[in-house]
């Protein structure tokens, strides 16, 4: 299998502070990972390094098989990158902000009139980028950054702060991007998010990683023996350990007709993120 | 460093864009303008109190160290301010390219602003081509020395605050030299003092000399100071910092 992210043994420290220990993880091309972790933990910073806005410390940080900061040049050619600092310019309207961005690139225009009906801006096009709301403006840095159709994308917390309809209509235009082809490298503390739209996920804690996987298969992985009875009538929801007793109750209620469902409890990622590190996000 | 004329040529035209809805920009650069047409309208006529040349002057020094130092430190401070800046240079830009659309704006409007003010206060067609020469040698050092404030202030705001000994250095103590001797030994040292002495003797109609040449040596000093001070704090900082 071919990686578009390559990180092997990455240390960052900061002055007296190590923002990451030891960091190893692969991104295959055609990918949405995740990349999960409270505040603090180091998504941002390991963006920064995938993207060479920092030096790593120690390790090696490959993007497209090869080291990022001797690479910059072509790197920047082929990846999109949307951050929570991502600007835009403010007097300029939607249009004028993605046509320089489409001359920096060498892009026809006709790529800034389908990119605006992809994320829903034609309509806006002659706004100027500080009357719009923060749903919109978002879509307008996410069309800028795909503007010239990278092959990777990053994203830092791209729904961070958006109200829930405008973050479903983000989620649905990276489900669509990736289905073209963008691999996408996201950092959320959104596990929600991440559950909908990553193949693979990965949990930062403290500059680490403590694991990595799909989805389904870590609920799966850390799945409890609970499990949980709904019983005919009062619909009553009743939480039992596996132990013999509970297979005693279950066999009563089955043979006297009153059991209507008994449903397995599979942990949510944030629940597996819990057990892993004894934090909350 | 990778260095394209289509990016600049990109960056340039966003400059202009931007500079036109940009009403903090457009007003400090419009203030020169609008001194000359009120000093020409109050003093106009009455030359032998004060003279076309000094009205001229006066308003051609505060366009050097408002406009030429200041516009390009706010426009650099900005970016960053907005981070927009950081996206620019993660699409391939690189710090020249950023650093040339805006020196070629500030340039531009500052020439655009000297040509016109030259016309308004009605000083001789014939020495424009001097003019201009003088006063260019004098906005390169006043445009570096306006991006390594751009460089140094991490808001537009700030820009004030660190600009503001610019303002003293090159626009009073050259202003208030005539008056002090003190202040006039200080203003010897700085490019537009030396400016002021090459463009009123020009516009006497006397020739340039080997007497000039003190003067044309300190304006020539300030570009290559100014410019290693730049090297020196892009080396330091940076652009994006």
């Amino acid at each position: 299998m071919s990686y578009i992210i390559d990180l092997e043994n990455v240390q960052k420290n900061f002055q007296k502070k190590t923002a990451l220990k030891n960091l190893n993880a692969k991104v295959a091309e055609g990918e949405i990972f995740g990349f999960l972790g409270p505040s603090g933990a180091g998504k941002t910073t390991t963006i920064k390094l995938l993207t060479s806005q920092l030096l790593p410390s120690a390790g090696s940080v490959k993007v497209f098989g090869k080291e990022v900061y001797s690479n910059k040049k072509s790197l920047y050619q082929q990846i999109g990158v949307l951050s929570d600092n991502s600007g835009l310019y403010d007097r300029l309207s939607v249009w004028d902000n993605l046509a320089l961005y489409a001359r920096l690139f060498e892009i026809p225009d006709s790529r800034i009139t389908e990119i605006l009906d992809k994320v829903g801006l034609t309509e806006s096009q002659k706004t100027e980028a500080r009357k719009l709301s923060k749903g919109m403006k978002q879509r307008l840095m996410l069309a800028r950054a795909v503007l010239h159709r990278p092959r990777l994308l990053f994203l830092d917390e791209p729904t961070a702060a958006l109200d829930p309809g405008t973050a479903l209509e983000i989620h649905k235009l990276l489900l669509k991007l990736n289905k073209e082809g963008t691999t996408i490298f996201l950092t959320t503390h959104n596990m929600e998010e991440a559950d909908k739209l990553c193949h693979r996920v990965a949990f930062l804690n403290d500059g680490e990683i403590v694991e990595t996987g799909n989805s389904a298969e870590l609920k799966l992985k850390y799945i409890t023996d609970d499990i949980t009875v709904i019983l005919k009538g009062n619909n009553e929801k009743i939480h039992l350990k596996n132990s013999p007793e509970t297979g005693r109750k279950l066999m009563d209620w089955m043979n006297n007709g009153s059991l209507l469902s008994v449903h397995t409890m599979e942990p949510s990622l944030e629940k597996i993120f819990l057990m892993l590190t004894g934090r909350e996000l | 460093m990778s260095f394209s004329i289509k990016r600049v040529r990109a960056l340039t035209i966003k400059e202009f864009k931007s500079f036109t809805k940009n009403s903090n920009v457009l007003l400090m650069s419009l203030l020169p303008i609008l001194f000359s047409i009120l000093y020409t309208y109050i003093y106009g006529g009455k030359a032998e109190d004060v003279p076309k040349t000094d009205i001229f002057m006066l308003c051609l020094n505060m366009n050097l160290s408002m406009v030429a130092s200041f516009v390009i430190g706010m426009l650099i401070a900005e970016e960053k301010e907005k981070n927009t800046l950081r996206t620019l240079l993660l699409s391939g830009v690189s710090s020249m390219e950023f650093l040339t659309g805006k020196v070629t704006v500030t340039l531009l409007i500052t020439v655009i602003t000297n040509i016109i003010m030259f016309f308004i206060t009605g000083m001789e067609t014939q020495y424009l081509g001097w003019f201009l020469f003088f006063s260019l040698l004098v906005i390169i050092s006043m445009i570096i020395i306006g991006a390594i404030i751009g460089m140094i202030s991490p808001s537009q705001m700030s820009t004030g605050v660190i600009g503001l000994p610019v303002i003293m250095l090159f626009l009073l103590i050259p202003m208030l030299a005539e008056y002090n001797d003190n202040l006039k030994k200080v203003a010897k040292f700085t490019p537009n003092y030396n400016m002021n002495l090459l463009l009123k003797q020009t516009f006497k109609g006397e020739a340039l000399s080997s007497a000039d040449l003190p003067a044309l040596a300190t304006i020539a000093v300030w570009i290559v100071l100014t410019a290693i001070l730049f090297a020196f704090t892009y080396s330091k900082i940076g652009i994006d910092k």
